[in-house]
Order: C-alpha cells, then sequence, then structure tokens
C-alpha cells in the first residue's frame, strides 16, 4: 500500500517536472514531453499497482466438505447419602475418644471423561485442637464397599475395602489432600460407595479432676469444628487416538 | 524496527516474556480436576467431669471439692454431679484427710437424713480412691448421686472426683 501511494506521489512529480520543463521550451516540445510524462506516470502507476502481486506464489486449498465436529469432555463429581442415609447432613456431637462416627455417601462420576486419584481433603471454617492437632485431633478413615452400604447397620454387603487408613484432619488440607487407593471413576456412571470413618484418636487419657478440664488450647473436651469433606479426581490421563 | 529497537534497548521485553511464562506455565502443567463438597458438618467433643459437693442442689461449679468432717460414727450427706456431656468411664472419689476410715454410699435420690438409709435400701457402697464405675456410682449425665460418708474413725478433709474419659462408642448413619 505504502509502495503503491510513493510511486503515485513519483508519478505525479514527475508530470508536474515535466510540465514545468515544458513551459520553458516551447509548446511543440512541450507535447512531447507530456507524452513521456504520462507513459512514465502510466508505468509508475502500473507498477504500483502490481507490485504487490510480483512476489506471491501460486497456492492451493484442500477442505474437508463436512465440518468436523470437536466437543470437549466434562469432568463432573456429584457427593449423596448412600440408601436413605443422613450422610454428611448428620452432625456428629459429642465425639470423645475412641468413638468412630460412620457416615456413607456416594460419589458418582456424572462427566463424560473418567477420573482418576480420588482424594479426599478436610476444611474446617473454625479450627481447634479438633483438626489441629495430629495426635488429638480428628481422623478421618475411608471403606469402600462394591454394593452400597447399609447406613443404618453399616453393613456392606459386597466386598469392604479400606482406601484410606486413619488420618489426622491436619494431613488432609485442600493443598496436600490424601488419595484414596481407588480405582479410576467411569464416565457416566463411575460410582464408590464410602463409608467415611471420624474419629478421636484411642489413645487420648485425658482425665478431669473436679470437672475441671485442661486449660484451653489443651484439652480436647468441648471443641466444635466445622467440617467440609471435599471429594476431588482429576482427569484421566491424555490419550492418542487414531483412526 | 520498533520491536527491535526496544527489546534491546532494556530489559523490558525480557520482563515481559517472563511474566507471561511465569502466568501460564502452572495452568499449563495442572490437569482438569473435579471435587464435590459436602455440606458444612459440625463436630461437637464430649467433655467429662464430676463435681463434689456440699450443697444438695445445683448449680455446680466445676473446680469445686466437698469438705466433710465428722465425730466416730456420724454421717455427712455430699452430691456427686455430673458436670460433662458424656458419662464418664470411671470415676476415682478422692479422699483426703486424717479419718482413718471413712466409708462411702451412693444413692439416686436424696438421702432419709431421719433415718440415714436410700429409698428402698442402703444404697451402693464405693470403694474410694480407685475407679468405680456403672450407673449405681457415676452420675448421668445432667444428673446427680448422692453421697453419704460415714466416719467409722472420726475426722475431716476433702472429698475429690476425677474422671476418665468416656466409653468409645461406635454410630452409623
Amino acid at each position: 500500500m505504502s509502495t503503491a501511494h510513493s510511486a503515485g506521489r513519483t508519478a505525479h512529480a514527475l508530470a508536474r517536472s515535466a510540465g514545468r520543463h515544458g513551459a520553458h521550451i516551447g509548446h511543440a516540445a512541450g507535447h512531447g514531453t507530456w507524452q513521456i510524462a504520462g507513459i512514465v506516470a502510466t508505468v509508475a502507476v502500473g507498477v504500483a499497482v502490481t507490485s504487490g502481486g510480483v512476489y506471491a506464489a501460486l497456492t492451493a486449498d484442500a477442505t474437508n466438505g463436512t465440518a468436523q465436529q470437536v466437543t470437549s469432555g466434562t469432568l463432573l463429581l456429584t457427593l449423596t447419602n448412600t440408601g436413605g442415609g443422613a450422610g454428611f447432613t448428620s452432625q456428629i456431637a459429642n465425639i470423645a475418644p475412641g468413638d468412630v462416627v460412620n457416615r456413607y455417601v456416594t460419589l458418582t462420576n456424572t462427566g463424560t471423561l473418567a477420573g482418576q486419584g480420588v482424594a479426599l481433603s478436610l476444611t474446617d471454617s473454625t479450627p481447634t485442637l479438633l483438626t489441629t492437632s495430629t495426635s488429638k485431633g480428628l481422623q478421618v478413615a475411608v471403606t469402600e464397599c462394591s454394593v452400597a452400604w447399609v447406613p443404618g447397620t453399616g453393613s456392606c454387603g459386597g466386598t469392604a475395602t479400606p482406601v484410606l487408613a486413619a488420618t489426622s484432619a491436619p494431613s488432609l488440607t485442600q493443598a496436600s489432600p490424601a488419595a484414596l487407593s481407588t480405582s479410576s471413576l467411569a464416565p457416566l456412571t463411575g460410582v464408590r460407595y464410602y463409608q467415611v470413618s471420624t474419629s478421636l484418636p484411642s489413645s487420648i487419657t485425658e482425665t478431669t479432676l473436679n470437672g475441671s478440664a485442661l486449660p484451653a488450647g489443651t484439652t480436647i473436651q468441648g471443641l466444635t469444628a466445622n467440617l467440609t469433606y471435599r471429594f476431588t479426581e482429576t482427569q484421566r490421563t491424555g490419550t492418542t487416538a487414531n483412526s | 524496527m520498533r520491536t527491535g529497537r526496544g527489546c534491546s534497548a532494556g530489559l523490558r521485553c525480557a520482563a515481559a516474556v517472563a511474566a507471561l511464562l511465569l502466568w501460564s506455565a502452572p495452568s499449563a502443567q495442572a490437569a482438569p480436576a473435579a471435587a464435590a463438597e459436602s455440606v458444612p458438618v459440625v463436630v461437637t467433643s464430649a467433655s467429662w467431669g464430676v463435681v463434689m459437693s456440699n450443697a444438695a442442689q445445683g448449680p455446680y461449679a466445676p473446680g469445686t471439692s466437698a469438705a466433710i468432717s465428722g465425730a466416730i460414727y456420724a454421717d455427712q450427706y455430699v452430691t456427686a454431679a455430673n458436670t460433662g456431656t458424656r458419662v464418664p468411664g470411671t470415676v476415682s472419689y478422692l479422699y483426703s484427710g486424717n479419718s482413718l476410715l471413712i466409708n462411702a454410699f451412693t444413692c439416686p435420690t436424696p438421702w432419709d437424713r431421719t433415718t440415714a438409709r436410700c429409698a428402698g435400701g442402703q444404697g451402693t457402697t464405693v470403694a474410694l480412691n480407685s475407679p468405680v464405675s456403672g450407673a449405681d456410682v457415676v452420675p448421668p449425665v445432667g444428673g446427680v448421686l448422692y453421697v453419704k460418708i460415714n466416719f467409722v474413725a472420726a475426722g475431716s478433709g476433702t472429698l475429690e472426683a476425677l474422671t476418665t474419659k468416656p466409653a468409645a462408642l461406635s454410630s452409623n448413619a
């Protein structure tokens, strides 16, 4: 574009120069000069117009007749209560050392991609020793059943497999969730039946004299946690397909 | 031309490239992930404790103990109150004083001080200074046991209660 513009200006300058020169040499001579100037101008304009295509090579295109549709997969997890149980909607009250409170939940991969690396983390919006102490704090264990658990009795009609040994709450952060030894979750139909066992270590040997517990910050008694259990999975390993 | 002059003149281009790499690196390595969270679950821990008191009625303040004294064969009545949220596993009724021998008995209802009898019986004998367990000798949650101290030998002292953690439970829901 700039080249054409420059060429145009050159032709115009030549024409003006020729015009001025012709004024000096007379009308006859000026007629020939105008012809030359016209030719030069024409050539310059032609060069300007065609210079853009001088270096262009021949090209050819081939496209698929029908647009190829590409859809990306989805990775979705849902958490529901198992078998009419209360699941995580049921609070845990008055837990004492050695107590084990079982909740039954179903984890389903509702996405179109297979998932893998199921992991569990725990967050407490009101941290206390319950979730900050590795020796006195809550512990969480997970056992998987091949079929749905029976929440009321805690029985598994299939095969029960521990997928997470009792792990202290401080070790279940979102930054480093605990991996469940669970195989991949199939897309759309991948279901895992989990018994989530929350407990306080039986090793706690706290005694109370005359109704007075240990000082705050050292006693495990009378504390409250607000726990959120978070299950995560990652996308299956990427694949290469040929067809 | 402008770009070349800028990059050669200063470090701005290098900084911009580095910033771009830093910004894009984590997202390039992270695999897509999905998560499912529970609703917040409130978890409360239990408390366990027994208070000995000279008062027949509450409230019973934690940290108190019962002062006892009596002549030979005299009776004194105190109260053991559960101030916790669970029944302790064991309670040790601790006597410290100068009496050579005292006996203790519990009753779920106030003693008849005229007859020194528990309603319907003699009450339950409690061993002092050693852990005991069971509904007869450990007060229920929010409740009390009435204790009679019988001085076989005259003396005085204090009566305290040392409790251990509740018996473990397992629940499913």
